[in-house]
């Protein structure tokens, strides 16, 4: 910010002091360890690496199970006729017959409203401590004019 | 150091005078130099324990001064202890000096860290993946792949007989859009990366502007701001080629989701007559960005509780780019929309 007073220039302060601790940050120097503790530093750091692997391996392996799982529930809806019999075998699979074949598997497969995004109200981040009102029962989504 | 030298010279001319007259020396070079108790003593080797040496005289210990001794060095001296330096240049893997893995302390691209675990990460995890997971489920009976198509493929389109089955043009501009694969556990859209830039055209005619944007952006997003030159020069903006006038800052990892959830929580809210992000926001890769203003920006709570540094008018406006794995916008803004993102308006996949 430029000010003229009296024929000088003058800046903001504020400004001078931004500027001033841009250029002299208190980043911290880089770490230099000696043989121990770079020894123990590399051990920590493996084993948390490790962990992190470890971690990350049972989340998918937790999501690949759900979807599996999510798989053959469908595919038993697709196999299932109106009284609610699977087909097992090929032979049984010819045997179905009917509108009620699968019926509830084409139900389960539509996907109307799904790209009508995530209703913002289920759109809520885990928190550390819970609010002051836990949960407002009151709550009605206001109406679109 | 004197005698070692004269061994070896005395060593190379035996073997030499060896070599030219086909003989052998008697005895080896090595045995020759050592000194017997009953020789002569080298005048550089003291005879005299250190002990029993008189000191350095009165004078000399009164006027020594260590420090000024140190202040009037041109050139700070090495310190004593071994400090590692990785290279600061890649010369390749046939080089003798190899830079450390990016994982130890001492390599150049170590990133200390993480010191938090983001809820936003944690509530991806257990809430949204399986969410989104069993949302975008498509079945595909056994035996029957799902084949997925580039987009953006033009048909032939005419009376031409021989337009039927032909293959497609490619995309206007020559831009091959990756195909969708169907949703599994295995690519889930998460979140990869958010860059926040800040263009500040007054930075033309005065500095100050870019510091400060500089500055607030780092305080936003917990990270160095990065300046850029303008690569062309623009009449109308006043913007000159060369010359400074903008600042990013890529966030990954835990910075990124600290401060999508900050934006979320914090800003958004307070944001007057906020309807959301425009549906036709994305570049139909999986990359959505909003733009914030310069007040919008002062509502950060890193800004906002020291709001007094900043000089008002000087607060920047900040863009905000979220880069998904997912490839289509539709992905993205699901992903966004189930960390708390709204869209408004007509949304363009």
């Amino acid at each position: 910010m430029l000010k003229r007073k009296g024929g000088k220039m003058q800046r903001d302060p504020r400004v001078r002091a931004i500027r001033y601790h841009l250029w002299h940050s208190k980043a911290m120097r880089p770490l230099r360890f000696s043989r121990m503790r770079g020894l123990r530093h590399w051990t920590i750091a493996r084993a948390y690496a490790l962990f992190k692997h470890r971690r990350r391996q049972a989340l998918e392996r937790d999501l690949e199970r759900q979807y599996t799982a999510m798989r053959a529930a469908v595919e038993a809806l697709r196999l299932m006729d109106e009284r609610g019999v699977v087909a097992r075998t090929e032979a049984e699979r010819a045997a179905q017959q009917g509108a009620g074949v699968g019926r509830l598997y084409r139900i389960a497969m539509g996907k109307q409203g799904v790209w009508d995004q995530v209703p913002i109200e289920y759109a809520r981040v885990q928190t550390e401590f819970p609010a002051k009102e836990p949960f407002n029962e009151g709550w009605r989504r206001p109406r679109k004019e | 150091m004197a005698l070692r030298e004269f061994c070896s010279r005395m060593g190379a001319s035996l073997s030499q005078d060896a070599r030219s007259l086909s003989l052998r020396p008697a005895w080896p070079a090595q045995q020759q130099c050592r000194r017997l108790a009953t020789t002569a003593a080298d005048p550089d080797i003291e005879t005299e324990a250190s002990l029993n040496s008189t000191g350095p005289d009165e004078e000399l210990v009164k006027n020594y001064d260590p420090i000024a001794r140190a202040r009037s060095r041109r050139r700070q001296l090495p310190s004593s202890r071994y400090k590692f330096r990785s290279p600061r240049y890649y010369r390749g893997p046939l080089h003798p000096h190899q830079p450390p893995p990016p994982t130890d302390p001492s390599s150049r691209e170590f990133v200390p860290g993480p010191f938090s675990l983001p809820r936003l990460e944690q509530t991806w995890e257990s809430t949204i993946a399986p969410d989104l997971l069993t949302l975008n489920y498509q079945h595909a009976p056994p035996g029957m792949e799902i084949v997925a198509k580039a987009r953006g493929l033009r048909p032939w389109v005419g009376d031409n007989p021989y337009f039927k089955n032909r293959v497609p043009r490619p995309p206007r501009g020559g831009m091959f859009l990756p195909a969708r694969k169907p949703i599994t556990f295995r690519n889930v859209p998460r979140l990869r990366e958010i860059t926040v830039h800040s263009m500040v055209g007054q930075a033309m005619e005065d500095s100050g502007y870019l510091h400060v944007a500089g500055m607030a952006v780092q305080a936003i997003t917990n990270k160095r701001a990065q300046v850029h030159e303008a690569k062309e020069s623009v009449q109308n903006w006043g913007v000159k080629k060369g010359r400074p006038v903008s600042v990013t800052v890529d966030l990954q990892g835990e910075d990124m989701y600290h401060f999508l959830a900050k934006v979320v929580e914090v800003v958004f809210p307070r944001i007057r007559d906020f309807k959301g992000i425009k549906g036709t926001s994305g570049d139909s890769y999986g990359n959505i960005t909003f733009g914030l203003t310069p007040e919008e920006v002062a509502m950060f709570p890193e800004i906002e509780v020291n709001y007094d540094m900043y000089p008002a008018k000087m607060i920047p406006g900040a863009h905000v780019t979220i880069k998904t794995s997912a490839v289509t916008d539709r992905d993205a803004r699901m992903l966004l929309r189930s960390m708390g993102v709204p869209f408004y308006g007509k949304l363009v996949d």
